[in-house]
């Protein structure tokens, strides 16, 4: 216990020092007020470039539209700042040898990796909560016409929380398994970008955590029943890999 | 026994580094390790710490056999790690928080440990400043801190004074004899071998992966300690000269061109070895008294083990 508190304490302040909640917070946040605005700027640019043309196809220009947009570039974009923002979180560590004195002090392993994952957990989750309601307010001033109610986008956001929290736990693990963070983020990426292509079979879809993506999507009450026991495997998945990741934190060598 | 190790063994790869290692330190002793660079030492050090492992043989400290007791060790043991490393974003107080918070101290008592410490270190003045920015040596005196911060009963020192100046030399060794008192125990390693001679107890060295001498520094003095006469002779010195000189006394004799070493045992004095010139009866220009000390030992021990 007292590891694990010190280790918030050493994260928190890590995090604030090295500007790392910061830099989740732009690449989260950034694109809640820009995707918004430019599905509003978009038919003006594209009519001067090619006058006539019909332009409803190419976008779905609502609230709507301007929301799932942005979840779009969640996962595009802000999994790559996550992710590169966090792969060294302990192969940096492991690397620069910050942990030999810890070790030998006595500090408890498992609270080390607990404290790391809650404290940008809660971080992305709550930066991801912010994002959702800036992309809300804003893309319905844009948007004034037909407006969702909020209850949805806070729903879809803690979806979203969830499949980034497990996005997290994937770094983490891959973070203790290399010493070179690069290889962690890269692998990490690779996970992340190619599980839409797992999704596309249809059977095993579902027991991706990127299926909580396309929920998140969906925006309305039509979710699938699925949706509750997906969440709940995304979370035993998570624990899953926080496991791995405390068995291999035990079982390192540090020199 | 406070520390011992047997036949320990350790294997990186195919190369053996510890080849069976044997050694004793005593409660309150202080243990100076000795080696070459890339013999072992801070693999031994880290093996001790029970930051690595090990492939073979038995580690007991305190009595608790490493195998069995590897974490409850963890609190008895204070490490200084041969570089130490720390959050670079944070001050030495903060680090000092840090791993009083780790060893579940309470705040009141982190406060007065924090401020005991950087004083015996002299850190006091950048204790608030980022470690980051601090000198190799201020990391030194900083690492040798946290070491002591849980009040340990066995301190394992890599190198505690290869980075820092004169002064910070002078006072590690001065914490180092201050923790004799204290009846701590003391394991180190160092290159510096005339700080070994000046606070160690007990010297091993390392060679191929084996403890190749193991001795109480008093009484490795006595065994290979000795006078050394340097002699400058006027002309190159030939053998005859050399078959001349029959003294029992005499340990060994070194001749090089017109100069000449003579080993000779620690009762003799200038007197006998002007009456010894003399009987030889050729000029001589210089004769100068130096002592052996634990550098020549070291360098004739491994020679011997060549
Ligand atoms: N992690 C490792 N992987 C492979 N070989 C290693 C590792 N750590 C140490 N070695 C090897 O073990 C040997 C002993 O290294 P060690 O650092 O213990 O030496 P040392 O006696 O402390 O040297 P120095 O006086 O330079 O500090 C060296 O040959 C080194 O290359
Ligand atoms: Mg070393």
């Amino acid at each position: 216990m007292n590891s694990f508190t010190a280790y918030i304490k050493k994260e928190y302040m890590e995090g604030i020092r090295n500007f790392k909640f910061l830099i989740i917070a732009l690449g989260i946040i950034l694109f809640a007020l820009l995707d918004p605005l430019m599905l509003k700027l978009l038919p003006h640019i594209l009519e001067n470039q090619a006058p006539g043309m019909d332009l409803s196809q190419l976008a779905n220009y609502t609230q709507e539209g301007a929301i799932q947009n942005y979840m779009q570039n969640l996962f595009q974009i802000s999994n790559l700042v996550i992710v590169l923002t966090l792969m060294g979180l302990l192969s940096e560590e492991i690397k620069n040898k910050t942990l030999i004195i810890p070790y030998s002090n006595k500090v408890n392993i498992n609270g080390i990796v607990l404290a790391k994952y809650i404290v940008y957990a809660g971080a992305i989750f709550i930066i991801i909560l912010i994002g959702f309601l800036i992309n809300y307010y804003y893309s319905k001033l844009l948007f004034p016409e037909e407006i969702i109610n909020i209850g949805r986008v806070l729903k879809s956001s803690s979806i979203f929380g969830v499949y980034f929290l497990f996005n997290l736990s994937l770094v983490l693990l891959m973070s203790s398994l290399f010493r070179k963070s690069i290889a962690a983020g890269i692998l990490s990426l690779s996970i992340i970008y190619l599980s839409p292509a797992i999704g596309m079979i249809e059977k095993i879809s579902k027991f991706s955590p990127y299926y909580l993506v396309n929920q998140a999507n969906i925006l309305s009450d039509n979710y699938d029943s699925f949706l509750n026991k997906s969440i709940l495997l995304t979370f035993i998945y998570i624990f899953i890999f926080i496991g791995i990741t405390i068995y291999r934190m035990n079982k390192i060598e540090l020199d | 026994m406070m520390i011992r190790a047997e036949n320990l063994t350790k294997r990186y790869g195919n190369n053996k580094v510890l080849n069976g290692v044997n050694f004793n330190v005593e409660k309150g002793e202080i243990y100076g390790f000795l080696g070459h660079n890339g013999v072992g030492k801070t693999t031994t050090m880290n093996i001790l710490a029970g930051i690595i492992g090990y492939n073979d043989g038995d580690i007991t400290l305190n009595s608790l056999d490493m195998k069995n007791n590897r974490s409850n060790l963890k609190g008895m043991i204070g490490y200084l790690p041969e570089e130490p490393k720390f959050y670079p974003y944070m001050t030495s107080n903060e680090y000092l928080t840090f791993i009083g918070e780790v060893l579940g101290f309470n705040k009141n008592k982190i406060k007065v440990r924090n401020k005991e410490l950087l004083e015996l270190v002299k850190l006091e003045k950048s204790s608030n400043r980022k470690i980051g920015g601090y000198s190799r040596g201020m990391k030194q005196r900083l690492g040798i801190a946290v070491s002591m911060y849980n009040n340990p009963e066995i301190l394992l020192l890599d190198e505690p004074s290869s980075a820092l100046d004169p002064t910070g030399r002078k006072d590690v060794i001065n914490i180092i004899k201050n923790l004799k008192n204290l009846g701590i125990t003391v394991f180190l390693s160092t290159h510096i071998l005339s700080d070994i001679e000046r606070i160690c107890d007990k010297v091993g060295i390392l060679y191929n992966g084996k403890i190749i001498l193991e001795e109480k520094l008093d009484m490795l003095k006595q065994r290979y300690l000795h006078s050394i006469y340097d002699i400058e002779f006027e002309n190159n010195i030939n053998q005859e000269t050399i078959d001349e000189i029959k003294e029992d006394w005499i340990k060994d004799i070194e001749v090089k061109d017109n100069i000449m070493n003579l080993h000779v045992d620690e009762n003799i004095d200038s007197r006998d070895i002007i009456a010894l010139l003399s009987e030889l009866n050729i000029p001589i220009l210089s004769l100068n008294l130096r002592r052996s000390n634990l550098e020549d030992i070291f360098i004739k021990v491994v020679n011997e083990n060549e």
